[in-house]
């Protein structure tokens, strides 16, 4: 009945451009029946956004789409699911109050309507029964999913896949799993590739996976993509994880982005900030390390190494469970927010429209908000004043693209980062923590922006940069830590004429 | 999209004034005696409670957030001071004042510490305030004797003008320089713009969320203070109308009810119109009851225009 190796789906030539960033670029890729087909590529290079191109949610500028050899244009989301492709999202796609099985048929009720234009839910119950039973997933039907563990839940999103395929009578869906093994436990991954592994004889899998090691060991063939292009193909009985990572990475690396040039190697031996054995109870454990005065001190690993919760925690956004933070040689009693801020240390979030800007205050006020309390007048008022002086001063120095007075929503990302990252320097701090200070902004602006993190450096600030970008790790920082679930797995020296390249430190993350 | 934004946003903020001028011409031309100098005082005594408690109702709705408690507010804090004002005279407001405050520091107290959107916890504060309010009174109006808080607003502090007057230009001109001049009043735009990217710019967000409530608190005590003296007695639900109109007079000033957006001198016009609209009806000769459906309808109109739908999520 299989018909394994026969082509199945096939993606020709398919481009998608978002504003300002080409996502994708003539991109090909063939998925042939019954396999399981890997993803890769660095963070970035279009794998979700390809795998969501598929699904029917974005739909593609240019370039050919064929199922089952018939030219496929879904409108939605929900067309895809009922032309036999379903995809299991990053975070789960699950209404949490609903049962079983009403997030199973959510959308496709019309196959249901009894007599008296009733929901026939005795006939929804019974065929997700059926196949709760058939696919050996223990879980009630009839109770909210809210209930069910994780590994449950994803199950049965990739159970939805075969019920609504078989809904509309097709025999072998395609599911797309993106990273689905993101949140799970090691016995819960195992538990989950055995079950992709035996459904596989019914369905065609196509999977994106930081984990390299669990690409190579469960997919039948991986395609790369690098910067929304084809990078290769690579088959995982032949090649090895080194492999395919240097293929995810490509170029050789280029010192002059980075402003590696005027990087500074003489650092001051005084600490500017130091963690004592930092714990947080399932992001990371016993985590120490020492910010020198004016340095840049990199943190990588992969998405979910804890780095990011880390960078949080130092701040004061959330709390850590136990350990120490040093601002100077000072111990912090309790390090919230508004004490950090005292302390002169600012943070710059990664998510910049939910916790950077605020989006309809203008530019103005924006990058004055953590001065306000101390840009007084002679009465203790806010001296408005001394206010449009440093706006002035702050969106010439930043090149800001705008007005004072322009609401913030209107400046393109790049300018909207410079605006955050002006904020705290007109606060003049001693520290800043940057989480991915250039997410999603396009490749002139960042290059303004290493060009001000280097000009901060240089004026005595220290930086703490919390980045997923490799290049951007090593070609900003003087020196580089390495995270791995949780824990700091490599600490290294990354001067001026020492940096290491990506596969020296993709190591320590896989 | 850009232009219809721009438009509407033009719209937002000069219907107010437009509608304003529209209104008064309207039952200027009907009843000649409607800008009477005898009627323009009646018009300045009725709105004059609303005009205090719409003030800090701004600081609150500038932020995001709803005090539903300030018209049971109103009552609470009346009938404190008519209680005491046997003992206390004329400071007797300052008990109501102060009552007020401690009622507004407890909702501000709930909404940081308990997490629970502010409606639900002044909502909950204002059926219990109620409930204190019939208990102290005893079901019946408390009738005000003493003439030092009968004078409160009766009486003229600066010259000629009555203190019914001056007592609400106070407030207005307070409320101004407080949100337009200081740091506080800066942060209350941030916070209702982006309450987490605020507070990620070290800004103690909770802290400014207390005080705005304790504002809020503190111009519902003063504004049953007034009311009290004005009608000689503390009655049950006294203030009740107060709380929709003074949310009305916010929004349709143009203050926006997502917060970031907004201030105090728009609410004035807000309170304005609904003064001049409400009396204009009187003289129409409609009962209360029909200017209730009235003001309800105007108020939906006004929000419909004013919301910004793009920043619409939910109201803190």
């Amino acid at each position: 009945m299989s018909n394994k190796g026969e082509i199945f789906f096939e993606i020709e030539n398919v481009s998608k451009q978002f504003p300002g960033v080409q996502a994708l670029e003539n991109v090909d890729i063939k998925i042939k029946k019954n396999e399981i087909l890997g993803l890769a590529g660095e963070n970035g290079a279009g794998k979700s956004t390809m795998m969501k191109i598929i699904a029917g949610v974005y739909y593609r500028d240019n370039g050919y789409m064929r199922f089952n050899g018939e030219d496929y244009n879904p409108k939605n989301y929900r067309e895809a699911t009922s032309m036999g492709i379903s995809m299991v999202f990053q975070e789960q796609n699950l209404v949490p109050n609903l049962f079983g099985y009403e997030n199973i048929f959510l959308s496709h009720e019309e196959h249901f309507i009894g007599k008296n234009r009733v929901l026939n839910k005795k006939k929804m119950i019974e065929r997700t029964h059926h196949h709760f039973d058939q696919f050996g997933l223990d879980a009630n039907p009839t109770k909210p999913v809210a209930s069910y563990s994780f590994h449950q839940r994803q199950l049965l999103e990739i159970l939805r896949a075969f019920i609504i395929s078989e809904l509309y009578g097709i025999d072998s869906p395609l599911i797309l799993l993106d990273e689905p093994t993101a949140a799970l436990s090691e016995k819960e991954r195992e538990l989950l590739f055995s079950k992709i592994a035996e459904y596989s004889s019914r369905a065609t899998f196509c999977l994106i996976s930081h984990r390299l090691s669990e690409m190579m060991t469960h997919c039948d063939r991986i395609v790369v993509l690098k910067d929304g292009r084809n990078a290769g193909e690579v088959d995982p009985r032949e090649a090895s994880v080194k492999d395919l990572h240097s293929m995810m990475v490509g170029r050789e690396f280029s010192g002059d982005t980075y402003q590696v040039s005027v990087q500074k190697d003489e650092l001051s031996e005084k600490n500017a900030l130091a963690v004592e054995n930092l714990n947080h109870a399932g992001r990371y454990e016993d985590v120490s390390f020492s910010l020198k005065r004016g340095e840049i001190l990199g943190i990588g690993g992969l998405v979910g190494c804890g780095k990011k919760e880390l960078g949080k925690d130092v701040y004061g956004i959330e709390e850590f469970d136990s350990g120490r933070v040093y601002v100077g040689d000072s111990p912090v009693d309790k390090v919230t927010i508004p004490s950090m801020v005292k302390r002169k240390i600012g943070y710059i979030p990664a998510e910049r429209k939910g916790f950077g800007i605020i989006e309809y205050l203008p530019v103005g006020w924006n990058l004055t908000l953590p001065s306000i309390f101390i840009l007084k007048s002679r009465i203790g008022t806010l001296s408005k004043e001394k206010e449009k002086r440093m706006i002035e001063k702050y969106i010439d120095e930043f090149s800001i693209k705008a007005k004072a007075g322009d609401m913030c929503f209107s400046l393109s990302g790049g300018n909207q980062q410079k605006v955050v990252l002006a904020k705290w320097i007109a606060r003049k701090l001693d520290i800043l923590i940057l989480d991915n200070p250039t997410r999603g902004i396009d490749v002139g602006a960042k290059e303004e922006i290493y060009s001000l993190m280097r000009a901060i450096v240089r004026e005595g600030v220290s930086i703490i940069m919390i980045t997923d970008d490799l290049l951007e790790l090593i070609g900003l920082s003087n020196r580089i830590i390495i995270m791995k679930e949780g824990k700091i797995t490599n600490q290294r020296e990354a001067g001026k004429d020492n940096k290491p390249t990506e596969k020296e430190l993709v190591q320590y993350m896989v | 999209m850009a232009s219809t934004s721009n438009t509407n946003n033009r719209l937002v903020k000069y219907l107010p004034f437009i509608l304003l001028i529209a209104v008064s011409v309207f039952f200027g031309i009907l009843y000649p005696t409607f800008f009477s100098i005898k009627n323009v005082f009646n018009l300045i005594r009725q709105m004059s409670f609303l005009m205090i408690v719409s003030m800090g109702m701004t600081f609150i709705i500038l932020m995001g957030s709803i005090d539903a408690s300030v018209g049971a507010n109103v009552t609470f804090s009346g009938v404190i001071a008519a209680l005491l004002g046997p003992v206390f005279g004329v400071w007797a407001v300052l008990f109501g004042v102060l009552a007020g405050a401690l009622v507004g520091l407890l909702n501000g107290a709930l909404v940081i510490k308990v997490k629970v959107p502010s409606f639900l916890v002044t909502l909950a504060i204002m059926g219990a305030l109620d409930g204190a309010a019939l208990l102290l009174m005893n079901s019946s109006p408390i009738n005000i004797h003493d003439e030092g808080l009968l004078n409160f607003s009766n009486g003229t502090l600066l010259g000629n003008f009555p203190n019914v007057c001056l007592i609400p230009i106070i407030i207005v001109l307070v409320s101004y320089f407080i949100i337009s001049q200081t740091a506080f009043g800066r942060s209350l735009y941030a916070i209702g713009g982006n309450e987490q990217a605020t507070l990620y710019s070290g800004i103690n967000v909770r802290f400014m969320q207390l005080i705005a409530f304790v504002i809020s608190g503190a111009t519902a005590g003063l504004a049953g203070c007034l009311q009290a003296s004005m009608f000689e007695a503390a009655c049950p639900y006294m203030g009740e109308d107060i709380l929709m109109n003074a949310i009305a007079a916010v929004v349709i000033g143009g203050t926006q009810l997502s917060g970031g957006v907004g201030g105090p001198l728009r609410t004035v016009f807000g309170v304005v119109l609904i003064a001049v609209i409400s009396s204009g009806m009187n003289f129409m000769g409609l009962e209360p009851a029909t200017r209730q459906i009235v003001t309800g309808i105007i108020m939906i109109l006004a929000v419909s225009v004013n919301i910004d739908r793009s920043k619409m999520a939910y109201v803190k």
